[in-house]
C-alpha cells in the first residue's frame, strides 16, 4: 500500500513540479523582458518594433539577447538624468516616512483592535474596512480640500500623511495579531506586565512576521502609488519615482526598461529583506515551539 | 536577524550608496553642462556718439594782394603761414622795371589824351552839320504845306460851284416839271468834287506825316548829346592809365616794396623771384581781424550727429609744444553724397595759425533713453531682427530652473558701446542676460552667476 | 482551552479596564484616520445632497440622477461583473497552487517567482502589455491573429489576467499561512481514520481556512479596484466599454467638475461595499464563534 502511494506521489511530483516551476518562470517573464530590453539599444528597438510604432502590418519580433548589447540606457539613466535621481530620492523619502508612520500609528492600532474589547469595536473595524475599500477617486476631491485647509497641498506631507493613516496596514496586521493565543496575553498579564509592556514584549515579537508582511505590502503600495501624488503634488520636483515611468514615451522603450529595472530593484531588495517573514507561516512556527 | 537578512540589508545599503554616487555624478554632469550667464539691469542712458576728425585751420575769407601786372619780382619778404602786421613789407619789385613801366604808361596816357581831344573836335563839327539839316527840312516842310493848302482851296471852290449848279438845276427841274436826268449829271459833278476835296485833304495829311517823321529824326540827331562808345573807351583808358601811373608812382615812392595793408596771415604766394607779376593776386592772406575757422571733412554717418550750433572740442599743439583744447561752435554744415564738411568758428582769442592741423572731437548726446544695453548683450537674428536674452524662472524637476527666452527688440539708436532698444516685453527695470560662457539659445537651462 | 476555563472570571473583570486602554492605543491612528479619511468621506456624503455648481441643497436629486445615468449603470455593471469573475478565479487558482505547495514543501522555494509580479510598477506593466498585446504584439505574433487586445472587448480579459498575475503570489502566501496554521494533528487524525485526500480537503482543511478567507477576500477585493491603474495608463479616461469601471466614471466626473454626481455615486458605492463587507464579516464572525 505504501509503495503504491509512494509511486503515486512520485508520479505526481514529476507532473506537478515542472508545471509549477514553469508557471513561475512564466510569471516573471516580464521581468526578464525588462532585463533584456534595458540592454538593447534604441536602434535595435526601433527595428524590432517598427510595426507597432508605425502601426503597419506585421508583428514585432524579439530576441532575448540583443545583437548589440549596450549599457547606454543605464549610463544615460544614472549619469545623465538628474531628474530621475531626484525623483528616486523623493520616493525613498516618501516611502520611508510612510512606513515609519504606519508602524508608529498602525501597529498600535491593530493591537488596540485585537487585544481589547470595547464597545463599538466591531463597528469601528467594519468602518475601517469600508474606508479602506473605497477607491481613491471617491474621496479624491474631499481629501484635496482637507489637505488644502492644512496647506499641505504641494508638499510631500500631502502624500505621506493620508498614507500613514490608511487603514489598510491595520487590517493586514489585525490577522496576525488575532492569531496570538489569548493565553499568552493572559500569562503576561498575570505576570504583572502593564499594557504597554505586554504590547511591546509579547504582542510585537509574536506578530512580527505579520507586521513585516504588512509592511512589504504597504511598501509596494507606496512605492508604486500614482493617483495620490498626481492629484496632490503639482510641482514636478516633488514627484515620486512612480510618476516618472509613465512619462517615458514608448519610442524610448529601452530607456523605460532601464528605469523600470531600477524601480524594481528597490522592491526586490525589500522583498529579499522580508523574505523570511513572507514565507514563514505567520505564527505556526512560534506556536509549535 | 538572520545572516541572510543582514547580507541583503547590506546589499541594499550598497545599492543606495551607489544611487547616491550616481546622483552626485548626474547632477555634476548636468550642472557643468549648463551655460553660465551673468545678468544685468538695463540702464537709462543717453547714447553718445563721438565724432573725431582731423581738421585744419582755414581762413574765413581770403584776401588778395595785387600789384600791377608785368613787374618783375625782386625780393619776397614773407612766406606762407607768416602773420603780418599792417604796413609790413611783403615783397619788392625791381625799381628799374618800375620806372620803365611808369614812363611807358605816362607816354601812352599823353597819346590817348590827344586822341580824345581830336575826337571831341570832330564831334563838334558833326553837330553843326546836323543843325543845318534840320533847318533845311523845316523849310521844305513849310513850302510843301503851302502847296497842299492851295490844292485844297481849289477843290473847295470847285465843290461850291458844283453844288451851286446842282441847286440851280434842281430849282429849274422842280419848276419845269421834273427832268431828273439833268439833275443826275449835276449831282454826279457834286460828288466828284467832294471826292476830290477829300483826296486833297488826305494828301496833305500824309505829306505832313512823312515830313514830320523826317523832321523828328533830323531833330533828334541834331540834339543828341550823349556819349559815344569811342569817347567812353578813350576816357576809360585815360582813367586806367592815370590810376596805374599813380600806383606806380606810389610804388616808386615806396622803393618798390609792397606793404601789407592790414594784419593777417599769408595763405599762399603766387609769385616767384625773377618772375613777372600777373594780374591775379600775388599773395593770398587771411585778415587777422577775420574770424578763423577749422574745417573738417567727416563721413556721412558722422555728419548726422552734428548740426549748426553744436560745440566741439578742438585739440592742437601750440607753438610752444603745449597741448591746447578749445571749444568752438559749428558754423557751417554741408552734406554731399558720401561725406560732409563742417566748419567751426574760432573766437578771436584763440590764436591758431592757418594751416595748423587740429583734432576735432565732438560728443553728441542723444535724448535720454530708458532702456539701454551694452552691445555685447544684443544679438542679431538670421533675418536681420535683433533680440536679447532674458531668463524665466520655471519650476522643474530639479527645482527652480532658469530658462532662456529670446525677446525681440527694435534698436532705436546705437553707438559702438551701447544700444538703445525698445520692446513690448522690457521696461526700464528689466534684467537681461549680459554675458554667457557658452552659446545659448531659446529654452536652454542656465545657471546665473553673480 | 484549559486555561480559558480557569481564568474566565478574572478575564471578565479585567476586560472593562482594558477596554479603555485599547482606545488609547488606537487614538493616534483614529485622529489621523478621521482627519484624512473620515472627514473627507463625511464631506463626500454632504456633497451628495448638494448641487455642484450652485451649492444648493437638493436632497436625493443627485442620487436619482446617478441611478438613471447610463454611464453609472454601465460602470457599475462592469465593475460588478469584473469582481464576480475575477475574485473566484483568483481565489481558486491561488488556493490550488497553495495546496500544491503545501503538499510538496520542496516547491516552496519557488514562491518568490510568484510574488515578484506584485512588485512591478503599473507603468512598466503597461509598457510590456503594449508590446505583448498590441495588434502587432508578441501574442498576436505567436498565434497569428491581429486582435487589438488592449482596445477592444478583449481588454477585459487582459485586465483579468493582469489581476490574477499580480495577486496570485500574495494571495497564495496568505492561503499557505492559513494552511500551515491548521494543526497537523487534525489531518493526521483524519488520515488515520481512513479519509482520502479529497475528503481531507473538504472536511478538515476548508473549514479551517474560513478564518483566513475573510482577510483574503477583502484583500483581493481591494486589489480588484487597483486594476484601474493599468487600465487608465493604457486606455486613458475613456476606455472600451467593457472595461469602463466605476473609477473611470468617478475620475471623469471629477475632471468635469460633476462633484454632486460623484458624491452621490460614491455614497452609493460605499453603501454597497459596506454591506458586502458587513455580510462577509457576519459570515466570518459566525465561523469564529
Amino acid at each position: 500500500m505504501r509503495q503504491q502511494k509512494g509511486k503515486r506521489k512520485y508520479l505526481l511530483r514529476l507532473l506537478v513540479y515542472p508545471i509549477i516551476v514553469l508557471l513561475g518562470v512564466c510569471f516573471i517573464l516580464p521581468i526578464i523582458f525588462l532585463l533584456s530590453g534595458s540592454i538593447t539599444d534604441n536602434i535595435e528597438w526601433q527595428e524590432r518594433t517598427t510595426a507597432l510604432l508605425m502601426d503597419t502590418k506585421g508583428y514585432i519580433e524579439w530576441r532575448w539577447i540583443p545583437d548589440y548589447p549596450t549599457g547606454e540606457h543605464f549610463k544615460r539613466l544614472l549619469f545623465y538624468t538628474p531628474a530621475f535621481m531626484k525623483l528616486f530620492w523623493n520616493s525613498i523619502k516618501i516611502v520611508g516616512l510612510i512606513l515609519v508612520g504606519q508602524l508608529l500609528v498602525g501597529v498600535p492600532g491593530a493591537w488596540g483592535f485585537t487585544a481589547f474589547r470595547f464597545r463599538g469595536r466591531q463597528m469601528l473595524f467594519t468602518l475601517y474596512i469600508i474606508l479602506m475599500l473605497l477607491p481613491f477617486q471617491v474621496t479624491m476631491l474631499s481629501k484635496y480640500l482637507v489637505l488644502k485647509e492644512f496647506t499641505l497641498i504641494n508638499t510631500h506631507a500631502a502624500v505621506i500623511l493620508p498614507a500613514v493613516f490608511s487603514t489598510f496596514p491595520v487590517f493586514l496586521m489585525y490577522r496576525s495579531f488575532t492569531a496570538i493565543p489569548k493565553e499568552l496575553l493572559e500569562a503576561a498579564r498575570i505576570d504583572g506586565a502593564g499594557e504597554i509592556k505586554t504590547f511591546l514584549f509579547v504582542g510585537l515579537p509574536l506578530a512580527q512576521g505579520g507586521i513585516m508582511a504588512a509592511m512589504v505590502v504597504s511598501f509596494l503600495e507606496a512605492w508604486n502609488m500614482i493617483e495620490e501624488p498626481l492629484a496632490f503634488l503639482q510641482d514636478k520636483a516633488l514627484w515620486p519615482l512612480s510618476l516618472y515611468l509613465p512619462e517615458i514615451h514608448i519610442a524610448q522603450a529601452g530607456f523605460s526598461c532601464a528605469a523600470s529595472l531600477i524601480t524594481l530593484i528597490v522592491s526586490l531588495f525589500v522583498f529579499a529583506i522580508f523574505r523570511d517573514s513572507l514565507e514563514q507561516g505567520i505564527l505556526a512556527s512560534a506556536l509549535k515551539g | 536577524m538572520s545572516k541572510e537578512r543582514k547580507k541583503v540589508i547590506y546589499g541594499f545599503s550598497m545599492f543606495l550608496v551607489f544611487m547616491a554616487v550616481c546622483t552626485l555624478i548626474a547632477k555634476g554632469i548636468y550642472t557643468s553642462g549648463l551655460a553660465r550667464v551673468t545678468m544685468g539691469k538695463v540702464q537709462s542712458l543717453n547714447i553718445s556718439h563721438k565724432i573725431t576728425g582731423l581738421g585744419s585751420v582755414v581762413a574765413g575769407q581770403e584776401y588778395g594782394v595785387y600789384v600791377i601786372e608785368g613787374l618783375r619780382v625782386h625780393t619776397i619778404f614773407v612766406k606762407v603761414g607768416d602773420s603780418v602786421k599792417a604796413g609790413e613789407a611783403l615783397f619788392q619789385v625791381k625799381e628799374e622795371d618800375l620806372e620803365q613801366m611808369l614812363s611807358e604808361k605816362e607816354q601812352l596816357l599823353k597819346q590817348i589824351k590827344a586822341q580824345l581831344t581830336d575826337y571831341n573836335i570832330g564831334q563838334q563839327k558833326e553837330k553843326g552839320n546836323r543843325q543845318k539839316q534840320v533847318t533845311r527840312i523845316q523849310q521844305d516842310y513849310d513850302s510843301l504845306i503851302r502847296e497842299q493848302d492851295i490844292q485844297i482851296k481849289q477843290r473847295q471852290i470847285e465843290l461850291e460851284i458844283a453844288k451851286q449848279n446842282l441847286k440851280r438845276q434842281e430849282e429849274l427841274a422842280s419848276v419845269s416839271g421834273g427832268n431828273g436826268a439833268n439833275t443826275d449829271m449835276y449831282q454826279l459833278a457834286v460828288n466828284q468834287a467832294t471826292i476830290a476835296l477829300e483826296a486833297a485833304i488826305l494828301n496833305k495829311e500824309e505829306a505832313v506825316k512823312n515830313w514830320s517823321r523826317s523832321m523828328e529824326d533830323a531833330k533828334n540827331e541834331a540834339e543828341w548829346n550823349g556819349e559815344t562808345a569811342q569817347r567812353i573807351n578813350l576816357n576809360q583808358q585815360i582813367t586806367q592809365l592815370e590810376e596805374e601811373c599813380e600806383e606806380l608812382r606810389e610804388l616808386r615812392q615806396a622803393e618798390g616794396i609792397v606793404y601789407a595793408k592790414e594784419a593777417g596771415t599769408i595763405i599762399s604766394s603766387q609769385i616767384l623771384i625773377g618772375e613777372r607779376t600777373m594780374d591775379t593776386a600775388c599773395m593770398l592772406y587771411a585778415k587777422e581781424s577775420d574770424k578763423v575757422m577749422v574745417e573738417v571733412t567727416l563721413t556721412s554717418q558722422d555728419m548726422e550727429f552734428i548740426s549748426i550750433g553744436d560745440i566741439v572740442t578742438l585739440s592742437y599743439k601750440s607753438r610752444d609744444g603745449e597741448s591746447k583744447h578749445i571749444e568752438a561752435p559749428a558754423d557751417f554744415i554741408e552734406n554731399y553724397q558720401d561725406f560732409g564738411v563742417a566748419r567751426f568758428l574760432l573766437s578771436e582769442a584763440d590764436k591758431i595759425s592757418i594751416g595748423q592741423l587740429v583734432d576735432v572731437e565732438y560728443v553728441s548726446k542723444s535724448e535720454l533713453y530708458s532702456i539701454v544695453i551694452p552691445k555685447y548683450a544684443l544679438h542679431k537674428g538670421e533675418m536681420g531682427d535683433f533680440y536679447v536674452y532674458v531668463v524665466e524662472e520655471q519650476e522643474g524637476i530639479l527645482g527652480m530652473e532658469n530658462r532662456i527666452r529670446e525677446t525681440m527688440v527694435t534698436v532705436l539708436e546705437e553707438n559702438y558701446q551701447f544700444a538703445a532698444i525698445q520692446s513690448e516685453f522690457l521696461t526700464k527695470d528689466s534684467v537681461i542676460v549680459m554675458n554667457s560662457n557658452k552659446d545659448i539659445t531659446e529654452n536652454d537651462i542656465v545657471r546665473i552667476v553673480e | 482551552m484549559k486555561l480559558k476555563a480557569d481564568y474566565s472570571c478574572t478575564l471578565r473583570n479585567r476586560k472593562k479596564g482594558r477596554g479603555r486602554a485599547g482606545i488609547l492605543f488606537l487614538l493616534p491612528g483614529l485622529i489621523g484616520v478621521s482627519a484624512f479619511v473620515l472627514i473627507p468621506f463625511g464631506d463626500v456624503i454632504r456633497r451628495s445632497f448638494y448641487t455642484a455648481l450652485s451649492g444648493q441643497f437638493c436632497g436625493l436629486q443627485n442620487y436619482t440622477r446617478v441611478l438613471k445615468n447610463q454611464a453609472f449603470l454601465l460602470a457599475a455593471k462592469n465593475t460588478f461583473l469584473f469582481i464576480i469573475v475575477c475574485l473566484p478565479i483568483l481565489l481558486g487558482a491561488s488556493l490550488l497552487i497553495a495546496l500544491v505547495m503545501y503538499s510538496f514543501t520542496y516547491l516552496e522555494r519557488y514562491k518568490a517567482l510568484y510574488l515578484l509580479p506584485m512588485a512591478m510598477p503599473a507603468a512598466t506593466i503597461v509598457l510590456v502589455w503594449k508590446l505583448l498585446f498590441a495588434k502587432q504584439g508578441f501574442l498576436n505574433g505567436s498565434i497569428g491573429t491581429e486582435i487589438d487586445f488592449l482596445h477592444t472587448e478583449a481588454a477585459f480579459f487582459v485586465l483579468l489576467g493582469t489581476y490574477v498575475w499580480k495577486n496570485i503570489g500574495y494571495t497564495m502566501v496568505l492561503w499557505l499561512a492559513s494552511l500551515k496554521a491548521i494543526p497537523t494533528e487534525l489531518t493526521e487524525a483524519a488520515k488515520v481514520d481512513g479519509a482520502g485526500c479529497l475528503k481531507c480537503f473538504f472536511y478538515i482543511i476548508l473549514p479551517c481556512l474560513k478564518g483566513g478567507l475573510y482577510t483574503i477576500t477583502v484583500f483581493s477585493f481591494l486589489n480588484a479596484f487597483k486594476v484601474f491603474r493599468e487600465a487608465y495608463l493604457v486606455n486613458g479616461a475613456y476606455p472600451p466599454e467593457e472595461i469602463y469601471m466605476l473609477q473611470h466614471l468617478f475620475n471623469n466626473w471629477y475632471i468635469n467638475l460633476d462633484f454632486d454626481k460623484m458624491a452621490a455615486g460614491a455614497v452609493l458605492a460605499a453603501v454597497v461595499l459596506g454591506s458586502v463587507a458587513i455580510c462577509l464579516k457576519r459570515l466570518w464572525d459566525k465561523e469564529e464563534n
